[in-house]
């Protein structure tokens, strides 16, 4: 909990500082250490974001492994009712062989 | 007379199989749920792709541009001193601001199997093997009607055929609401996930994706308006900085629009998820989640589509 709290309050930094750096002239003695401020926020930030976008990748990845095998029994139970017209064609050829059969026994 | 019997028999046959097995398929309201989530899943998937590879290209862009107002001078050195080589440079560059291509691969990935999901929900919902069936009929109907010894006429063979048609898209029918009572529960709770993670990525608020973007531009606009309100530099620099400025700008009210859009994209897929897991049992339920969801799918491939260059 202490963390978020700690983590949000670097957004409102960087923004205040941004602000800042934009309000004040760059005549300003103060400006260069505003400056620096304002990059080792940013930068900070930067770093933060980025190792939150690298820790979400596991969650994505796990994602995709559960998603993946769902989408597999999805395409072996659409090729089930495939099958259904296939099985009708071949008693079709079954009958055909068996009339061939009995014309051949009966000749 | 014997063989309007055997058609009357035909047809009773066919009228109480039809009744026998109704209701064992897709009502018309659950067809339809089924297909506008799916079309509405693939939008929304296919829209996801786009923005995470165009944020890291808008990243990179603006990182140049950024780096190079700060006139970036890399360190002859490593921090302890070692000697450095291309691989140090290129992370102290950090061009993409990381947004690692990994990063965007698993993201892209995660939301293909969201677009697989939805073509498959659509497959499922128009596919109804009625071409299949009516050639494997006609085979069938053939045979018959060639099979030496033959007793059979004509209309006899022609309504088995229709027999095999009818009850082949009720088996058909009842097989897609088994398969489709067995996929959507268990997909459900996935589809929970990745709006989780979409809305972590998508929400400004949060340190995601698009966070990253919007620091990036935040930078760039403060180095742009810092470089302006200095005197001199050339035609060249005042550009580069207009520029920066401009492209900041732009990146920023982009980016504002499409996350909002993008996040009320995915709370609609999370409530439009919920109900098909209900719809499948029960197609009394109000498709009006469905169709938010569907709604709001066509509002942001409409918003999306200038942002992608």
């Amino acid at each position: 909990m202490a963390t978020a709290t700690v983590d949000n309050q670097l957004e409102k930094l960087v923004e205040r500082l941004g602000k800042l750096r934009t309000a004040t002239p760059v005549t300003d003695p103060d400006y260069p250490k505003i400056v620096d401020q304002y990059k080792t926020a940013s930068d900070a930030l930067a770093k933060a974001i980025d190792k939150a976008i690298d820790d979400s990748d596991t969650d994505y990845v796990s994602f995709s492994k559960s998603a993946s095998d769902a989408i597999q029994a999805i395409n072996d139970a659409l090729s089930d009712i495939n099958k259904l017209a296939d099985s009708i064609k071949k008693v079709a050829e079954l009958i055909d062989i068996i009339g061939k059969v009995v014309v051949k026994l009966v000749a | 007379m014997k063989k309007m019997a055997s058609q009357s028999f035909n047809c009773i046959f066919v009228l109480l199989l039809a009744i026998a097995m109704g209701g064992c398929g897709l009502t018309k309201s659950q067809i339809d749920g089924i297909n506008t989530f799916g079309k509405a899943a693939e939008s929304l998937g296919s829209a996801s792709k786009d923005q995470f590879f165009v944020g890291r290209n808008t990243v990179i862009e603006m990182r140049r541009q950024q780096l190079a107002m700060e006139k970036k001078i890399l360190p002859a050195k490593k921090p302890d001193g070692s000697a450095a080589d291309r691989e140090f440079y290129f992370k102290e560059l950090n061009l993409d601001s990381g947004l690692d291509i990994i990063n965007i691969q698993k993201r892209a990935k995660a939301v293909d199997l969201l677009i697989q999901y939805g073509n498959l929900l659509v497959k499922l919902s128009e596919e109804t093997q009625e071409k299949e069936l009516t050639s494997a009929a006609q085979s069938f109907t053939d045979s018959l009607k060639n099979f030496p010894g033959n007793t059979m006429g004509a209309a006899d063979i022609d309504g088995i055929g229709q027999l095999v048609i009818v009850s082949g898209k009720m088996w058909v029918e009842s097989e897609k609401k088994d398969v489709l009572k067995k996929i959507i529960p268990s997909v459900t709770p996935l589809l929970q996930q990745l709006c989780d993670l979409l809305e972590k990525d998508f929400d400004l608020s949060k340190r995601g994706m698009v966070a990253d973007i919007y620091n990036v531009q935040d930078r760039l606009a403060t180095e742009a308006i810092d470089g302006l309100k200095r005197e001199g530099g050339s035609l060249g620099d005042r550009l580069l900085l207009i520029e920066g400025f401009a492209l900041a700008d732009l990146v920023k009210s982009d980016t504002e629009t499409t996350s909002q859009k993008l996040l009320k994209t995915v709370a609609a897929l999370r409530d439009a998820n919920r109900i098909l897991a209900g719809l499948i049992e029960n197609d009394k339920i109000s498709l009006e989640s469905i169709k938010s969801f569907a709604a709001n799918s066509n509002e942001l491939i409409k918003a999306v589509k200038p942002f992608v260059k």
